[in-house]
């Protein structure tokens, strides 16, 4: 084996010396000999203190076995308490002309009133390239026309603009477009990327975060979890089968796919649901991890038809496949979701601290024990979402039926 | 920020144990704090495998967090591992002999295809608990997750057996081919287990304490009412849990349901039967 490329000081989680570019005809990129699943770990404050970063690192690294050095990030709301009314667009640049080319899209079609060049350290681990990281606090003009379509909601337009971009301006990516939130996401290990952004400067009511271990697509920066959208994050372990089925859903009500991978409908499809649709959490999640019909034929009439309709409506929503999802968003209250498939096939633990004011929920126990030795924990069920509010509490453990609450 | 990786190459005389293990009249404790993170799983297991070498009867574990693999196919007689912290998944894989205690909760995959031996588990055994177990016991305090039990089978005089104190989820006892499984559901009201149960069941049983619903059970699986043998076995393993974990079960025996198998194929009749 060549030295090419070897970069001293990244290890993989066994130890050995991570050769980054060492891949051959016999030896896949990052190979480790035993393979993971993705980690998800994910805190919220739910008397609205802020959580410092390096909280949400310390859940997230210690599940080191999940992950392989392909992918991590953080999403953090909250974040920004002074500019909180204003879009934070944060965006990856690939050199100087990138960030050029998106600045001189997004000045004719956004008032931009602030924007900074986002913390990334000089000395990190994280194989190169390494993207500018730039972010840009916004307002969306009164004059709002896209490509001869009028009276977009700020919401609508953001949407079309950020996904525009993405798909069109060449060496940029948006990576969060959110109100009061940012992602930190990046190719590298858990503990690299919270080093390269260095994740314990910031603080937030509410903490999201991943580490990959990529299986069906590939290992990119724009690629790595959160997928965010608006103020919609996405973290997810497993994998969407019915990709197809509901990329199809989320393109033909006019979003675009651009990161190849599975988690990414899901984020549009969170958006699709429940802020354009209206749905109340608990639907869209019925819709995105359904009972049987076999099961439905069992529920009281009222919330069967409910279920019935919704699957029938919403039948290209289905997740099949094995998935555990964390959701965040900002609007309009902070708040978190997690979800696991109808079988349940991917791990998902919640815990809630002694004080009942913060909530985690985690892939493994340890994430939670790490940081709260004596958090009271329990799984929520297959198909049924936990709900969580900053300032209100646990709305929903995810062991009730599933449309309690929801008028039909 | 941790970058808490141990080295690998592991060997009968490498210094892995340093600072971490102590033995005092062939009773071993190993601290898992190091300075650079968590210790990593086959360091632990490296250590561990040292103090059975010197013939240790007892292991203490402190400060586990989230280590997994712990005592994999450990088969030292008589030997005794107390965990105190979290264990990480696959915590007893293919255990051949040893018993191992938990003072907390374990994670997924507990006793994956174990051969013989005992393990305690004194709060929650997550998901797919005594997966494949071929032999044992699993003992559970509190409440298990979803496919617990699946594909356990017994063979030449070795039966798995698995007592849940709290409740299970979805698929327990999924393609069950042999052993029991006992699940009492204290605390908790409503039936102490979910649906799909025995799916595809072809040997082996499953006694519940509480309600089953024709609905609740899977394809293969059939239920009735114990035989004055099951109450036996019943009995033992009810005696079992009440010692282990210090407590009483109310109501004792009463209100079990079986669930068996229908048949010993119960897909044999989605297969072609040409002989090839």
């Amino acid at each position: 084996m060549s030295e090419r490329g070897c970069r001293p000081g990244r290890a993989d989680r066994r130890g050995m010396p991570l050769l980054a570019d060492n891949y051959t005809a016999s030896r896949p990129p990052a190979w480790q000999g035993q393979l993971g699943g993705c980690g998800i770990a994910s805190c919220i404050s739910l008397k609205g203190e802020r959580i410092p970063g390096d909280r949400v690192a310390r859940m997230l690294t210690i599940m080191k076995e999940r992950e392989n050095g392909l992918g991590a990030g953080y999403a953090c709301y909250g974040l920004f308490p002074d500019r909180k009314d204003q879009y934070c667009l944060q965006f990856f640049f690939d050199d100087e002309e990138g960030k050029h080319g998106a600045e001189e899209f997004l000045s004719e079609r956004l008032d931009v009133t602030h924007d900074e060049k986002v913390f990334t350290s000089e000395s990190s681990t994280v194989p190169n390239p390494h993207p500018i990281v730039w972010r840009y606090f916004a307002n969306v003009p009164g004059k709002r026309e896209w490509r001869g379509d009028k009276g977009l909601s700020e919401d609508d337009y953001m949407v079309e603009l950020v996904q525009h971009i993405n798909e069109k301006v060449e060496k940029a990516f948006c990576v969060s477009s959110g109100k009061d939130m940012a992602v930190f996401k990046g190719n590298g290990y858990s503990h690299e990327i919270a080093e390269f952004y260095d994740v314990e400067r910031y603080s937030g009511t509410m903490w999201l975060s991943h580490s990959r271990f990529p299986t069906n697509s590939p290992a990119w920066w724009a690629g790595a979890h959160p997928m965010s959208l608006l103020d919609w994050g996405v973290c997810h372990n497993g994998e969407i089968t019915s990709y197809g089925v509901n990329r199809k859903l989320v393109e033909m009500n006019g979003y675009r796919c651009t990161v190849l991978t599975d988690t990414e409908v899901v984020a549009y499809m969170w958006d699709l649901l429940v802020r354009r649709n209206g749905l109340p959490i608990e639907v869209a999640a019925f819709a995105m991890a359904p009972r049987t019909f076999e099961e439905i034929a069992l529920m009281p009439p009222k919330e069967r038809r409910l279920a019935e309709w919704v699957r029938i409506t919403y039948r290209e929503a289905f997740l099949n496949g094995p998935f555990s999802i964390i959701v965040g968003r900002s609007r309009p209250e902070t708040m978190l979701i997690a979800l696991a498939d109808r079988k349940k096939l991917r791990p998902l633990i919640a815990g809630l601290s002694p004080d009942d004011s913060t909530l985690y929920i985690a892939s493994e126990e340890c994430s939670m024990r790490i940081v709260e030795p004596d958090a009271r924990t329990w799984a929520p069920e297959a198909g049924n979402p936990l709900v969580a509010i900053v300032g209100k509490g646990v709305i929903r453990r995810g062991t009730e039926d599933p449309f309690l609450g929801v008028r039909s | 920020m941790d970058r808490s990786f141990c080295t690998i190459g592991h060997t009968s005389d490498c210094e892995c144990d340093k600072g971490h293990l102590s033995v005092v009249d062939g009773k071993a404790v190993i601290d898992l704090k190091c300075t650079d993170g968590p210790m990593h799983f086959a360091t632990l297991n490296c250590i561990m495998r040292k103090a059975m070498r010197q013939g240790c009867k007892s292991i203490e574990l402190n400060g586990v967090m989230g280590q997994r693999y712990i005592a994999s196919t450990a088969s030292a007689e008589g030997l005794k591992i107390i965990i105190n912290g979290t264990p990480g998944n696959d915590l007893g894989a293919f255990l051949n002999g040893p018993t191992i205690e938990v003072f907390g909760n374990a994670q997924d995959m507990t006793g994956n295809t174990m051969n013989s031996g005992r393990i305690v588990i004194h709060g929650n055994a997550w998901d797919v608990t005594g997966l494949a177990a071929r032999g044992g016991r699993i003992m559970v305090k509190g409440d298990t997750g979803y496919r617990v039990g699946i594909h356990m089978k017994e063979f030449a005089g070795t039966r798995p057996t698995l007592v849940i104190g709290g409740t299970a989820k979805d698929y327990l006892g999924e393609y069950m081919a042999g052993g029991t499984v006992l699940v009492l559901g204290l605390g908790h009201e409503g039936s102490p287990v979910g649906r799909s149960l025995g799916a595809g069941m072809h040997g082996g049983q499953i006694f519940v304490r509480g309600t089953v619903l024709p609905e609740q059970l899977g394809p293969g699986a059939s239920i009735s009412s114990p035989s004055e043998s099951d109450k036996i076995e019943i009995q033992a393993l009810l005696d079992d849990f009440e010692a282990t974990f210090g407590t009483k079960v109310p109501g004792g025996i009463s209100g079990m349901v079986k669930i068996s198998p229908s048949s010993s194929r119960p897909f044999s009749g989605y297969y072609d039967k040409t002989n090839i």
